[in-house]
């Protein structure tokens, strides 16, 4: 029979590159432990090695699940790789730097291979001798060159063996029954089998679970030498087996050869196969397309839809088909509500998975910068929703780099400024009440208030005799245009920084914080609501439309006063808000060209992009969690609106897109 | 039809090995270590336990010597995965009570061919 070995291609190619991510993990683990061991008394070594064995385990799976697929030139390189890795297990190579940074070398280069075959090109294909090369250099050996093993002859003619076969009496006690091994041979050809039960003790003695009996054996087949010794293979150190054959032996590597043959003659695909066939396989684990689940989460979008309606319907039945159809509804909210979390939990994946990639990025970096940085990651294992946590990897890379680049300082100054070496940047992400909160520590040197007044000055972000205290310097550096390091340099550049960064947050309905202690570090909080289809938002009218604003621009809501408010010739209105001008906004003049009165209703304080602007609107209704759908892809694009949502009661609102209204309001 | 347990850090091999056994009409549990697949074993009845040995957590080796000592599994094949490089692991399963070994990289037919030496 023949196995379309294609369908375990996409899961292999998954595996492999999140093997080889956790591989790398264990490998700076590793690294850090044994620079702990270096500095200090060798002393527990046991985490060192749990490491060592998990980044083995990684190149050796790989390879295991490469050969058995076909994928010739991914398994013969993790197998050097890992060859070079028990040299690591059994000490008979140090680990070094050199054969760290070769081993991560390795491990990208797996990942390039892995990638490759996922896009059925050969990329890299050829460059893996040069890292094998360097493998081989570091164990002080050069590899024996590997013969490409001929193929074997085939094996016309007939031949006999005579075979003497006592098994060991324990065969049975390891899940050896004698009698399936005759039935293999029996399978290869003709064979006689003449039982020799002298073996066999009294009555009284005969224990059931020992075997007493011996064979002699006539097999008359084509197949050849080695494949009658393979049949013996798993017995032949406690039984007694002599087969002599009417053919000579031949290498013994033969047998080798024909598994490799076999599944290289396996790799070309079927296609015709089904897929549905693979719905038997029991596993813990599925990898679904993301197109599949985005529709049923839009699906599930809709189902809640139907349901709101059908409640708005059901209000105006007569009293009894209301009295039956309550607990039916009722149920049926249930039943929506759990597949609606259970669907959104489809797409969340443990904050982990953009966690994993930093440690590499902060020993590259801080290793380049000459500084010694321990990284600490905690609260991986909250949830977050797939799309929000690559479009988080970005913005925290940038975080990151800020912290190694201008917040952690070289080690003579730690050392001058009585703080330990090593600094310390830690992750750590946690779930509060309907968002995830991300803080990104570091124990550099803080924000400096003088350092940051000078640098807004020459930029002319404050007025001439402005004094910046703390707490405007950390506004002050989310300003586009201001970056406080002393040189440029190719990590951070200059400027282009925490505004983008904010941008970015922002633009995910998060919000982006930063609290400092001079000299002593600092902290970036990310704020980010837990998917992207569900956001807080505050419902406000505007003559007879409701409108939901996000709360996360929303900073207060004023009364209005007609003292505050100032006009400016060709600039439009202006509201003092404790002391600064904002640009007013009515929103029943932008939605319906309408201006009300000013004394009427309420201001609201919105920001976004770091500037404020006063939104007049009629009535705050109250706070909802609203399900976001898009205009664009229903409608078309309708400016200053972000989406739509279906309220309860299954009335249809727009979201405002308060950074467009803010943009406008400054134009 | 046979009742296979199927052990197995590695999705794809586990997948491979249990698709295998599966398409020829066997009954296939699968389980991503030893200590899962000791958990799985309890009070079941198998007629075969394929391991791989390289495992986090219960390794191979040590799930054979615990699978021996419960009374269902005493004659009960268990092959372990191995590699070509791995030539004491063969005789590491042997001391351990497993009855045979399967060498990896391996292919669907390969597997097929061995059950032969441990089913009926």
């Amino acid at each position: 029979m023949t196995i379309d070995l294609t369908r375990f291609h996409e899961s292999f190619f998954t595996e492999s590159l999140e093997g080889l991510d956790a591989t790398e993990t264990h490998l700076l683990a590793l690294e850090s432990g044994e620079a702990r061991r270096g500095r200090e008394a060798p002393g527990d070594s046991e985490g060192s090695e749990e490491s060592l064995n998990a980044v083995f385990r990684g190149f050796h799976s790989i390879k295991g699940a490469a050969g058995s697929l076909g994928f010739d030139a991914i398994a013969q390189f993790t197998h050097h790789v890992e060859e070079f890795l028990d040299l690591w297990r059994k000490g008979t190579a140090a680990v070094d730097r050199t054969g760290l940074d070769t081993v991560l070398a390795c491990i990208d280069h797996a990942r390039l291979l892995v990638r490759a075959a996922r896009e059925n090109t050969t990329e890299g294909v050829e460059s893996s001798a040069k890292l094998i090369r360097k493998l081989a250099k570091l164990s002080r050996a050069r590899p024996a060159p590997r013969a490409e093993p001929a193929p074997a002859e085939p094996v016309a003619a007939k031949a006999t063996y005579k075979i003497q076969f006592r098994p060991g009496p324990e065969s049975f006690r390891r899940g050896n029954d004698p009698l399936r091994l005759l039935k293999v041979l029996a399978e290869m050809g003709t064979l006689e089998a003449e039982a020799d039960v002298t073996g066999l003790p009294e009555t009284g003695e005969f224990d059931p679970e020992r075997c007493y009996l011996a064979w002699r054996l006539t097999l008359v087949t084509e197949a050849p030498p080695e494949q009658v010794d393979d049949v013996f293979a798993w017995v032949r150190d406690e039984s007694e087996i002599a087969i002599e054959s009417s053919r000579p032996k031949s290498r013994d590597d033969r047998r080798r050869v024909d598994r490799r043959q076999l599944v290289r003659r396996l790799g070309p695909r079927r296609s015709e196969e089904p897929a549905e066939v693979a719905e038997e396989l029991r596993t813990d684990r599925l990898h679904v397309s993301r197109d599949k689940v985005d529709e049923l989460v839009n699906q599930v979008g809709e189902l809640v839809i139907t349901k709101t309606m059908m409640k708005q319907v059901a209000l105006s039945l007569d009293a009894a088909s209301v009295a039956r159809l309550e607990p039916v509804m009722q149920q049926l909210e249930r039943n929506t509500r759990d597949l609606q979390e259970g669907v959104m939990g489809i797409r969340m994946l443990p904050m982990s998975h953009a966690f994993g990639r930093f440690a590499r990025l902060v020993r590259d970096t801080s290793q380049r910068l000459g500084k010694e940085v321990r990284l600490e990651l905690t609260g991986g294992d909250s949830e977050l929703d797939k799309s929000m946590i690559e479009k988080l990897v970005d913005p925290l890379t940038h975080l990151v780099r800020n912290a190694l680049d201008h917040g952690i300082e070289p080690p003579a100054e730690r050392r001058d400024r009585g703080k330990p070496e090593t600094a310390v940047l830690s992750l750590h992400a946690q779930h509060r009440g309907g968002n995830i909160e991300i803080r990104v520590t570091d124990d550099g040197r803080g924000i400096d208030p003088e350092r940051v007044e000078r640098r807004a000055r020459e930029a002319g972000l404050i007025r001439e005799n402005e004094a910046v205290t703390l707490e405007r310097a950390t506004e002050l550096i989310f300003e586009p245009g201001l970056s406080t390091a002393e040189e440029v340099n190719d990590l951070s550049g200059r400027g282009v920084g925490l505004d983008v960064v904010r941008k970015n947050i922002m633009a995910l309905n998060g919000s982006l914080s930063v609290e400092t202690r001079p000299g002593r570090g600092t902290t970036f909080v990310i704020r980010l609501p837990l998917t992207l289809a569900i956001i807080d938002g505050m419902l406000v009218t505007s003559g007879t439309d409701a409108y939901i604003v996000p709360l996360a621009y929303i900073i207060e809501c004023l009364h209005p006063e007609r003292s505050k408010l100032k006009s400016i010739a060709g600039r439009g209105m202006l509201v003092d808000v404790r002391g600064s001008y904002l640009p007013l906004l009515e929103l029943a003049r932008i939605t319906s060209g309408s201006g009300g009165t000013y004394e009427e209703g309420l201001l609201m304080v919105l920001e976004a992009e770091g500037n404020r602007i006063v939104l007049q609107v009629d009535a705050l209704l109250g706070q909802e969690q609203v399900v976001i759908k898009s205009l664009e892809a229903n409608y078309r694009k309708v400016a200053y609106i972000a989406g739509a949502t279906i309220l309860g009661e299954g009335r249809v609102v727009l979201i405002l897109d308060v950074a467009s209204l803010v943009r406008a309001a400054r134009e | 039809m046979a009742r296979i347990l199927v052990v197995d850090d590695s999705t794809t091999m586990r997948q491979m090995v249990s698709f295998t056994l599966v398409d020829a009409g066997h009954d296939v549990v699968e389980a991503e270590d030893g200590n899962k697949a000791l958990h799985a074993a309890r009070g079941k009845k198998f007629d075969l336990v394929i391991t791989d040995v390289n495992m986090p957590g219960m390794n191979g080796i040590d799930l054979v010597k615990c699978l021996r000592d419960i009374p269902e599994f005493k004659f009960t094949p268990i092959l372990v995965l191995t590699t070509e490089s791995a030539q004491d692991i063969k005789s590491r399963g042997r001391d351990a009570g497993a009855t045979g070994w399967l060498v990896k990289p391996f292919s669907p037919d390969v597997l097929l061919a061995t059950l032969k030496k441990v089913l009926d």
